[in-house]
């Protein structure tokens, strides 16, 4: 298609029959008017086809008559008169202006707060900092000084080292970055010993600071001192003075073998739940952070109960919309007692008991062998894990 | 029309004694192009018009274009194109 039937599609235009005595008096006075008008015809020497700009088509009725022709309009090209059809349509009208409002504006409302680079710090933690601020899902972007904020919400947030907030259309893409945390110092002008805290035979011992008052293949029992922190400094060989004492703090590494015996124990009955049948449901929405709730009586009739909750979102393809729905079931219970299965209590006690062992060992600590033995009583199920560990002793103890 | 053709005929001369291009002093003036184009200033509207025969007003003067296809392609006021197989051009 030329460039120039793409101008007339776009500026339109509108066919004419003049049909009159003189028909060239007509086409004179277009051009004296600056009318445009192109694909002249003259079929017979009374009648004259063309065709003239839908801009141009007023007062060309006015000319016809001054020159004794009449016009008849034949068809319309174009965008102008295509627009034209729609001009009484005004309920299209409206909803074609609302669109294009919703387009211009929405377009520049924060839909979506997204943080990114956290690992400690909870993002509900940053996001509450950053809607205290302004932002949040329904605020004007171009209304919102990012630099501003993020300054701010660093002065707020300690955990925080850096934070750029950046606006793409109805996505908030925060960044951060967190504080690396300060090594624990230790304090070497707190003085004091290295005591057992369980009983054991000693392993190994590694003394850094103070004298050690144990050695390897001696039993210990709990809370007795393994490295001590007072060193004895012997005065120089045939010397008559005392020797000295010198206060440090011990340091060093005292690892044993222990055993440890931990028990758990259970009701051989336990209370349940039991439903009641009833239910009641809730539906809400949230729009743009604002919950609307579909139900008037917030009141729940039951005593106990479980809310099941359920949250459809709206997402897009570059992520979710601050449009959600909402549906709670509070479903109400009452307890009733049934006595328990004791394979899977026995199980559920020797996994406690596992887990209570692991806590009590840390991480440098290993179990080398561990047995259970289980007994019913009339209080219930009682389980015992006898376990021998390897693990470290020492503990610091600051001096009185 | 006496007097036009008399203005005319001043402005005519006018340009002589001074030397100054016809169509500043508001005398029509008549472009062909190879066959295809004929460009015309100044002219005073179109009398008759055909595929086979176009005849513009210059004022004083008469142009007849002959030919096939005519097509009156653009008109302002004071300038019109025509294309199509120009066989001659006469003045009358």
């Amino acid at each position: 298609m030329a460039v120039r039937d793409v101008v007339n599609l776009l500026r339109g235009s509108v066919s004419l029959e003049v049909t009159g005595e003189f028909p060239e008096r007509f086409l004179n006075l277009c051009a004296q008017r600056g009318s445009a008008f192109w694909g002249v015809d003259w079929p017979d020497s009374h009648t004259l086809r063309l065709t003239v700009a839908w801009q141009d088509r007023a007062g060309l009725e006015e000319l016809a008559e001054r020159t004794g022709c009449v016009i008849a309009q034949g068809g319309k090209r174009g965008l102008p008169p295509f627009l034209t059809r729609f001009k009484k349509r005004y309920a299209l009208l409206a909803g074609l202006t609302a669109a294009l409002l919703a387009f211009c504006l929405l377009g520049r409302v924060v839909m979506v707060v997204e943080v990114e680079g956290n690992e400690r710090v909870p993002s509900a933690v940053i996001l509450t900092e950053l809607r205290r601020l302004g932002l949040r899902p329904g605020a004007y972007g171009p209304g919102l000084s990012v630099r501003d904020i993020s300054n701010e919400a660093l002065l707020r947030m300690e955990d925080l080292s850096w934070m750029a907030v950046n606006l793409h259309g109805i996505r908030a893409q925060v960044l951060v970055r967190e504080k690396i945390p300060k090594p624990e110092l230790l304090d070497e002008t707190i003085l004091g010993d290295i005591v057992a805290e369980a009983p054991g035979i000693v392993t190994r011992v590694e003394t850094w600071a103070g004298d050690p008052a144990v050695e390897e293949g001696d039993t210990v029992l709990a809370g007795e001192v393994l490295i001590r922190g007072s060193v004895r400094m012997d005065p120089p060989q045939y010397s008559e003075r005392e020797p000295l004492w010198m206060a440090v703090r011990a340091m060093g590494r005292v690892e044993g073998r222990t055993w440890r015996i931990l028990t758990a124990s259970i009701p051989l009955t336990a209370e349940v739940k039991a439903p009641t049948g009833e239910e009641k449901t809730f539906w809400s929405a949230t729009i743009l952070g604002q919950r609307v709730n579909f139900y008037q009586n917030s009141g729940i009739p039951f005593d106990r109960y479980d809310k099941i909750s359920k949250t459809w979102n709206v997402r897009l393809p570059g992520g979710s919309l601050p449009f959600t729905l909402r549906r709670e079931i509070c479903q109400g219970w009452e307890t009733a007692e049934t006595s328990i299965d004791l394979q899977a209590a026995q199980a559920m006690l020797e996994q406690q008991l596992l887990r209570r062992l692991q806590d009590q060992l840390g991480q440098t600590g290993t179990v080398v062998s561990h047995s259970f033995s289980a007994q019913e009583t009339g209080e219930g199920l009682k389980v015992t894990l006898t376990a021998e560990c390897e693990e470290e002793l020492g503990r610091f103890i600051p001096a009185a | 029309m006496d007097k036009n053709r008399k203005k005319e005929g001043l402005l005519e001369r006018t340009a002589q004694v001074f030397d100054l291009p016809g169509e500043v002093v508001g005398l029509p003036r008549v472009e062909l192009t190879g066959r295809g184009e004929l460009r015309m200033e100044n002219h005073r509207g179109i009398l008759a018009y055909g595929q086979e025969e176009i005849l513009v007003s210059g004022g004083k003067l008469l142009i007849r274009v002959r030919g096939s296809g005519l097509e009156l392609k653009a008109m302002t006021g004071d300038e019109l194109l025509i294309t199509g197989t120009i066989l001659s051009v006469e003045l009358e």
